[in-house]
């Protein structure tokens, strides 16, 4: 449950982004979130939803995309797609897998609506 | 109009920039900082009460606690001579590089060879936080289960050593021993592997000089 230190840190960089610039409303907040970086989206979510009170990121939509668990054998060097981590690669059965992506925690952009 | 104001950042990168200006701070003082993660119960406190005395011949170490509450584990390390900080979290489930820097200086970094961090009882918060140490050291243990790596990945993925403890246990367990290293290991092909028992000494000899080899290293190396 460390998703209410990451919200804090996801506002602070928000909102020093938006330094020094002009803005009427944070309207969303895209975020990259993988599958094995151990967050729950939802429980972030609800994390974000709470810290944001009373900033001018409130009401603002969190938009999480999920980038695939990409992972490649160290062995046959095959790169495969998997749900969750992988024991033994799919092609020669090494049980020596490394990931490629998927413990992704970034956030990717704002969109704001500018003060006309 | 709407704008898209493109960042591209890590979640953690501030604490990835504190953790790097503790690295420096570590680096000027070739001091050699092992951050130990494990869930609640099995031998954190333990291990360092038994490795402690075994490298004060060529080391001086020093401890920082991080716990939910209490000073308890402070009290227990100070009880084997080391200079020891607690960290009390408050709630917070892991140490961010923010609460080493508050306490760090706590300690006589001029005096000391290596820091032990001892990190909140969690198997998956604090993996996301760098706190400027060189080494990562899991700790397992026979009573938690083998397939704590495969439920766990990125703990041991980001690990360098694993210590499997209550190994003096394993006839009364079902855990197979060759099974979870077999999963740490298929996470991770370099990891470092040392089955120990706190209660009986096994395997702590191993594993001091595997640690005194890494701190003297660093010492010796150039700034």
């Amino acid at each position: 449950m460390h998703e209410v230190s990451l919200a804090q840190d996801i506002l602070a960089i928000s909102m020093e982004s938006l330094k020094n610039r002009p803005f009427e409303k944070v309207l969303a907040v895209s975020l990259k979130i993988g599958p094995v970086s151990g967050v729950d989206p939802e429980a972030l979510r609800f994390a974000l939803a709470v810290v944001t009170e009373n900033t001018p990121l409130a009401g603002a939509e969190f938009r999480i995309e999920t980038p695939p668990l990409r992972l490649e054998c160290r062995d046959c060097r095959q790169q495969f797609v998997g749900d969750d981590f992988a024991f033994s690669c799919p092609a020669c059965g090494a049980n020596r897998i490394q990931l490629l992506s998927g413990d992704e925690m970034e956030v990717v952009n704002l969109e704001v609506l500018e003060r006309s | 109009m709407k704008e898209i104001v493109p960042i591209q950042q890590k979640v953690v990168a501030r604490n990835d920039d504190l953790a790097a200006r503790l690295a420096g701070l570590f680096a000027d003082r070739r001091i050699y900082v092992f951050n130990l993660l494990s869930s609640p119960g099995s031998g954190k406190t333990s291990l360092l009460e038994r490795l402690l005395p075994r490298l004060s011949a060529q080391l001086r170490c020093g401890v920082i606690e991080g716990d939910v509450q209490t000073e308890n584990d402070a009290r227990r390390i100070a009880r084997v001579g080391a200079p020891v900080r607690q960290i009390i979290t408050c709630g917070t489930c892991h140490l961010d590089a923010q609460m080493i820097l508050d306490h760090v200086d706590g300690l006589p970094l001029d005096e000391l060879d290596v820091i032990f961090i001892e990190n909140v009882g969690n198997l998956v918060c604090p993996s996301s936080y760098w706190l400027g140490e060189d080494s990562r050291l899991v700790i397992l243990s026979t009573t938690e289960g083998d397939d704590k790596p495969a439920k766990y990945p990125a703990v041991f993925r980001k690990a360098d050593l694993l210590v499997i403890n209550k190994i003096d246990l394993l006839p009364h367990t079902d855990f197979d021993l060759d099974q979870a290293v077999r999963y740490a290991r298929g996470l991770n092909p370099d990891l470092v592997v040392f089955p120990v028992s706190c209660r009986t000494g096994d395997g702590l000899d191993n594993l001091a000089a595997w640690l005194v080899d890494k701190a003297l290293e660093k010492k010796g190396s150039s700034s």
